[in-house]
């Protein structure tokens, strides 16, 4: 609701804007464009301007005809307007004899009304043609008319006709210019072109001080112009040459014009006229200003509604710079306007007057600039609603880059380039200059040839820097690349490296020295771990060697006392225990700190699980289980220590000659799944698997809580790590009472013969 | 014959149980506490007929006992060793030791190893002699395909004809390791199918029979995930 009025406000406020603009557009011709409304006074205006020049044309135009046509300032029908050449050969026309003429075409002038009339004639008159000599409306006559066969020939209707026009003028004119209740006062003397003097004016005979009005405009007679009109009408300098200034001497204009308006002419109407459009306009410029505020701020509003950034979303143009963004706004305005340009042009042809064409040109690119604009404020509003806006501008980025220290990029790689495409283009324009414009000019020859080897020595010095670099970066990646790779302690000569290279070489390597004794240290530490199980375990031993021998011999002197010998059983158990455990634990402390040697070989994991079947056999059956063994597709290669993966088998297959429940089936399987062999076993567990396959794995748990059987409870977590030393995965899965052990192994290609296998020694 | 066996191991009660366990046996026991004194014994000229030797120890310690020792004689020497790992083996039987025993032991295995020693030393190249029958002989172990009789060092063991025939295979291609479907086939004369660890079986019997420790075989090697072999020797 709330946003429809927004939204509505905004075309509104659009659309005052437009009116305004369109009204001040029309308004304002005369070239000055807004400023012009500062000028407050018609005077200074160029309307005035334009008046006073067309005054000046006028009066220019009356003084003709005047010569032509009046006598002592009285229209003298005797005055010899044309000279002709005719059927009945050379014959002037006075005035009389040329209104004579006309009536008998039904033309005729009212000197009353002073209008040119018509009256149709009955019977079209002889009309004949004139070549004519002389025009005395028309002073230019011979210097216009180029004397040609067909030029300067009229008919005598035509010459009539015009010659009355000529009179009407002068009459029209008069009444303009004669007028005493003018505001627009003026007073010419000059010589005309058959040296007659001319004297026009409305001021009297004795002439007046143009100076002292308003607006005044004095030429003098060396044709300086005297003026408080501006701009100065562009026709004074023709206009006065041509009323004879600069030829003859004694020439006056003066005109001046009342600024007081005293009198109701055209001067005051236009200055009323004025002040009413300057009014108007200042209305419609602040229609303007605020339909544009007004359709901005609503804009905003539009834009700043929390459903267009509620959404969350990120369109592919808010991750652009800003500058980008702008710029593809900006091209896509152009494009699309540049596409349709030519349908548009179609259809304003067909549809659309051609006056008018010009502004809906105007019209559309407007719409479509606004249509981008839009587009452009919402992207800046989604960026400064998520706090991008000037973080993610190139202007920035280029203030951050040169201000940050860490940032050499810019001084180190943006600076040189810019230098060197600079020094490259100035050696290039110039030798193009020298060549170009040196014709024959050895010292140019040799400058450019001078700028040109200049040009390529630093192309090949900047070649063989960049080739430098690149050759120093890529024994950097390298050494990097076998770092990662687990090459610690790979370290690089500081040799033949510059620069930031060299600094960075100069880190790769304390970064290898500390990664080596990092690891060293670790190694060390891992293997003093296990180094102090070993001994522990070692001084464990000895002791226990005696236990296990005395109990031994205690057990193979004959006692009779049968407690004794129930004791006696105990410790012989619980002896040999602590063996099974001291042994296991110094197994588990190495294969969990990979301490270790392996010796992989390529083998066959249902081979093995085969053989590790025929192991147990009878560890099985003493338990009633039947061992259930599906080798699948056959052989499954992997590479392997042997005896380790043993060892994982042996104790996945005593875990399940332990504690599957007696009478069941025990399930192995070897099978290819994907690019790994795997070994798994099944069997249902005799007691409750409260437990979860990764508690299994850790040290010292065991399947059954009470631990009541034999086991150190190490055997999963050293087949665990064994198996992770070898590449592989155990994976421990409980279902219930079903346990499941799987042994994963990535799978050996078989590339080599069965031969090879046959090599293998132990 | 009383045969007489030189002890030494610095703990003391070790020393002890072992005696009795040998002198047990009808065997003549000397008891030396570290390796300079088992070395002073030997020198001072004492007969000794197999020596049982701890390698850690006060002084002296085994390893170079059992070098300075090997300069001179050449009883077998079975050194018994906390020391469970592949290297402490390897190092002590490369010196110069016959056998290889790590702590705790068993005592029967001591007392089988030590006899099986004796009678390599005492009776070395008894049965060598008959060379005009089939024999295959392979360290300690021999097979007299004629009469189809096994001696481990020089005791008669009873194997059960599949047993034997393929002991006989193994010994006749010492070194050479069989898969199990190669000594299916090479033994029943069928086409092995699928995994049936009846020839694995068989496997562990005889090494049963044949071996000290089972566990740890000195004759029929299991190299696991290829196959079965006799080592060379």
């Amino acid at each position: 609701m709330k946003r429809s009025v927004i939204i509505i406000t905004h075309i509104l406020a659009i659309m005052l804007a437009l009116a305004g603009f369109i009204a001040l557009h029309g308004y304002s011709v005369d070239g000055r464009g807004i400023s012009s409304i500062n000028t407050s006074h018609f005077e200074d205006s160029i309307k005035f301007s334009d008046m006073v020049s067309e005054d000046l044309s006028k009066i220019r135009r009356l003084a003709v005809l005047q010569n032509a046509f009046e006598n002592d300032g009285e229209l003298d029908t005797d005055m010899l307007v044309a000279g002709a050449t005719t059927v009945n050969g050379n014959i002037s026309y006075t005035v009389s004899d040329i209104m004579n003429i006309a009536k008998t075409f039904g033309y005729s002038i009212d000197f009353e009304s002073k209008e040119l009339s018509y009256t149709k004639v009955t019977e079209e008159p002889n009309n004949y043609q004139v070549k004519l000599h002389y025009k005395a409306y028309d002073p230019y006559y011979f210097d216009n008319i180029a004397p040609g066969p067909s030029q300067g020939v009229m008919t005598i209707k035509e010459l009539c006709i015009e010659t009355l026009r000529a009179i009407a003028e002068y009459y029209s004119l008069r009444s303009i210019y004669d007028a005493e209740e003018s505001n627009f006062k003026y007073n010419a003397y000059f010589v005309s072109n058959d040296n007659e003097d001319v004297s026009v004016g409305n001021v009297g005979e004795n002439g007046f001080d143009a100076a002292g009005f308003g607006r005044y405009l004095v030429v003098s007679d060396s044709m300086d112009i005297n003026t408080n009109i501006n701009p100065i009408p562009s026709n004074v300098m023709p206009d006065s040459s041509s009323f004879g200034f600069g030829d003859t001497d004694g020439n006056v204009l003066e005109l001046g014009i009342d600024t007081s308006y005293l009198y109701n002419d055209r001067y005051r109407q236009a200055a009323e006229d004025y002040g009413a459009y300057i009014g108007r306009a200042y209305a419609w410029l602040t229609a303007f200003v605020i339909g544009f505020i007004v359709s901005a701020i609503s804009l905003v509003l539009v834009v700043r509604d929390k459903s267009f950034v509620s959404s969350g979303r990120i369109y592919a143009l808010d991750k652009l710079p800003v500058e980008g963004m702008l710029a593809v706004q900006a091209f896509a305005a152009v494009f699309i306007y540049a596409l349709f340009r030519a349908a548009l042009y179609n259809f304003m042809d067909v549809f659309i007057n051609e006056d008018d064409w010009g502004f809906w040109c105007i019209t559309v690119k407007s719409v479509i600039v606004y249509a981008f604009l839009v587009g452009a404020m919402c992207s800046m509003y989604r960026r400064s609603h998520y706090g991008g806006m000037f973080k993610n501008s190139l202007i920035s980025r280029a203030i951050v880059a040169l201000g940050d220290e860490n940032e050499n990029t810019v001084r180190t790689t943006l600076i040189p380039y810019v230098l060197y495409i600079a020094v490259n283009a100035v050696c290039i324009g110039g030798s193009v200059y020298f060549l170009t414009n040196g014709f024959f000019n050895r010292y140019y020859y040799f400058a450019a040839i001078m700028l040109i080897l200049f040009a390529a020595a630093l192309d090949i010095y900047a070649y063989l820097t960049v080739y430098g670099r690149n050759r120093q970066r890529g024994s950097i990646n390298t050494a990097l690349r076998r770092i990662s790779q687990g090459e610690v302690g790979y370290t690089l000569e500081t040799e033949g490296f510059t620069g930031g290279e060299l600094e960075a070489v100069e880190s790769i390597n304390s970064i290898s020295d500390g990664l080596k004794s990092a690891l060293n240290e670790q190694v060390k530490a891992d293997r003093l771990k296990a180094d102090l199980i070993t001994n522990v375990s070692h001084d464990i031993k000895t002791p226990l060697t005696s236990i296990i021998n005395y109990v031994d011999l205690i057990k193979r002197e004959n006692i009779d006392n049968e407690k004794l010998r129930e004791y006696i059983d105990v410790l012989d158990k619980k002896s040999a225990r602590l063996k099974n455990l001291t042994e296991d634990l110094v197994e588990a402390s190495k294969a969990s700190s990979g301490n270790i040697k392996l010796d992989m070989c390529k083998l066959d994991m249902a081979e093995l699980a085969i053989q590790a079947g025929g192991e147990f056999e009878d560890k099985f059956a003493a338990r009633h289980l039947e061992f259930n063994l599906n080798t699948g597709d056959g052989a499954a290669y992997v590479m392997a220590d042997g005896r380790h993966l043993w060892r994982v088998f042996e104790n996945l297959l005593n875990n399940a000659a332990k504690y599957a429940m007696e009478n069941t089936r025990i399930y192995a399987d070897v099978e290819h799944i994907g690019s790994d062999c795997v070994f798994s076993i099944k069997n249902i567990s005799q007691s409750k698997l409260n437990i979860s396959p990764e508690e299994l794995t850790e040290r010292f748990i065991r399947g059954d809580v009470s631990r009541s059987t034999e086991g150190s409870g190490l055997g999963l977590n050293i087949a665990q790590s064994l198996t992770k030393l070898m590449g592989g995965r155990l994976v421990i899965e409980i279902d219930g009472d079903l346990y499941k052990a799987k042994v994963i192994m990535p799978c050996c290609e078989e590339k080599e013969s069965g031969s090879s296998l046959i090599s293998v020694t132990e | 014959m009383q045969n007489t066996i030189l002890v030494c191991d610095d703990e003391k009660e070790i020393v002890e149980a072992i005696s009795i366990y040998l002198e047990g046996d009808g065997y003549k026991i000397i008891k030396a506490y570290d390796g300079q004194e088992a070395v002073d014994i030997l020198a001072s000229g004492t007969k000794v007929d197999l020596i049982i030797m701890d390698v850690m120890m006060p002084g002296m310690d085994g390893i170079h006992a059992t070098l300075k020792i090997r300069e001179k004689l050449d009883v077998p020497i079975i050194i018994l060793s906390a020391k469970s790992e592949d290297n402490d083996k390897i190092l002590g039987l490369n010196i110069g030791a016959d056998d290889y025993i790590s702590k705790p032991f068993n005592p029967l295995e001591l007392m089988a190893r030590v006899k099986s020693q004796l009678r390599r030393y005492m009776q070395l190249g008894n049965i060598t002699g008959s060379s005009s029958q089939a024999v295959y002989k392979c360290g300690g172990l021999t097979i007299n395909d004629d009469n189809k009789e096994v001696y481990v060092d020089g005791e008669l063991i009873k194997l059960t004809p599949i047993e034997y025939n393929i002991l006989l295979l193994l010994v006749k291609n010492a070194g050479k390791v069989f898969s199990i479907d190669e000594i299916y086939e090479q033994i029943w004369n069928e086409e092995a199918i699928g995994a049936d660890n009846t020839v694995a079986v068989h496997i562990r019997h005889i090494r049963e029979k044949i071996e000290i420790n089972p566990r740890e075989p000195k004759y029929l090697k299991v190299v696991w995930g290829v196959g079965y072999k006799i080592e060379k020797q």
